[in-house]
């Protein structure tokens, strides 16, 4: 969406018209569903995720001054209201400074396991990884999200990013290389 | 065993696995290293699969429940300010009355006891003097006043939006 147009939508939400609104969490619901689904796992849904972010953007698009890019700000909170659904489950995160950090591997050796098999692992070596670079991670392969969009929801210059995403596929080839071994 | 080349690969790999080329070492490398080879296809795999990671699309009708949800929120909100701005009122409205009420009796007692020539007079200065005494009074309840009606004017600018 180019800038003018998405200045217009917030001009028009914060007018009150309930129409921008709904216009506007129709753009951007693909996005949030996406990194929901990919965020949170059984017994949190990702439309209760959805809703609960859509509900936060509510409230605070009175205050919106656009100092952010709207989606980067979306995307800020759909990460923070994932993270709060799943704020019980504490996993075992790991240093994010520490690249060499073993994450154990899971399951039984079968070089022919299916992508199906794979994503199961890989969900669980996501799971330990720390939320920052689940985050990351997620959002990388969200589409439409660049590196800048991950620089900006996160307060991190772009470099910091790139590296930190490299450490996190590390961490999970680590996890999973004993499987296809 | 992995040796120094093949952690040099092992950092290229991500690039490799985002389009870029190898280098004619590092496909040598890969070529003769059945490791790294695997790592390499192992990377790939999570890339394939990372990026085709099933999510659920939107329900149909999501963004008018979310806007239903979202105005009964609004609702809410304002029932709340309605509530106090309603205490508010009638608080500051009842401190007005017993500033006037007490005005009245000051002087009505003060009339009465005096039956002087200049009642009139008299009656003027009590009134002026009951007057400053109530101040504290009445200058509170305005206050209260005041600040009802600025939370009914932030009140009514949100609702408008």
């Amino acid at each position: 969406m180019s800038d003018t147009s998405e200045r217009d939508l917030v001009a028009r939400c914060q007018r009150g018209e309930e129409a921008a609104f709904r216009d506007l969490v129709e753009r951007y619901s693909p996005m949030v569903f996406a990194l929901a689904g990919r965020l949170v796992q059984a017994p949190q849904r990702p439309e209760d995720i959805a809703q609960e972010t859509f509900l936060r953007v509510h409230r605070g698009l009175p205050y919106f001054r656009g100092e952010a890019k709207l989606g980067t700000w979306i995307y800020r909170i759909v990460s923070n209201v994932a993270f709060a659904a799943r704020g019980k489950e504490h996993p075992r995160d790991v240093s994010i400074d520490d690249d060499t950090a073993p994450v154990p591997a899971t399951g039984r050796r079968d070089p022919a396991f299916s992508d199906i098999e794979l994503r199961d692992r890989l969900g669980k070596a996501m799971a330990r990884l720390p939320e920052h670079y689940r985050v990351l991670v997620h959002g990388h392969y969200v589409k439409g999200v660049k590196y800048e969009d991950l620089a900006e929801a996160l307060g991190l210059p772009v470099g910091t990013v790139k590296t930190h995403l490299f450490r996190a596929k590390r961490l999970l080839r680590a996890a999973l290389e004993g499987d296809l071994a | 065993m992995t040796t120094d080349d093949c952690r040099g690969v092992r950092d290229a790999l991500d690039a490799v696995v985002d389009g870029a080329p190898p280098t004619a070492t590092q496909q040598a490398h890969l070529d003769g290293c059945a490791a790294c080879r695997a790592e390499l296809t192992l990377a790939r795999r999570i890339e394939h699969v990372l990026a085709s990671w099933p999510t659920a699309p939107p329900p149909a009708h999501f963004a008018a429940t979310v806007a239903a949800a979202a105005r009964r929120e609004t609702w809410r909100q304002e029932q709340v300010v309605d509530w106090g701005f309603n205490l508010a009122i009638g608080t500051g409205l009842a401190a007005v009355a017993a500033g006037i009420a007490g005005v009245v009796w000051v002087v009505g007692a003060t009339a009465r006891g005096g039956g002087a020539p200049h009642a009139a007079v008299e009656t003027v200065s009590a009134l002026l003097a009951a007057a400053r005494a109530q101040i504290p009074v009445v200058g509170t309840a305005s206050a209260l006043l005041l600040t009802t009606l600025g939370a009914w004017w932030w009140a009514e600018e949100r609702a408008r939006w």
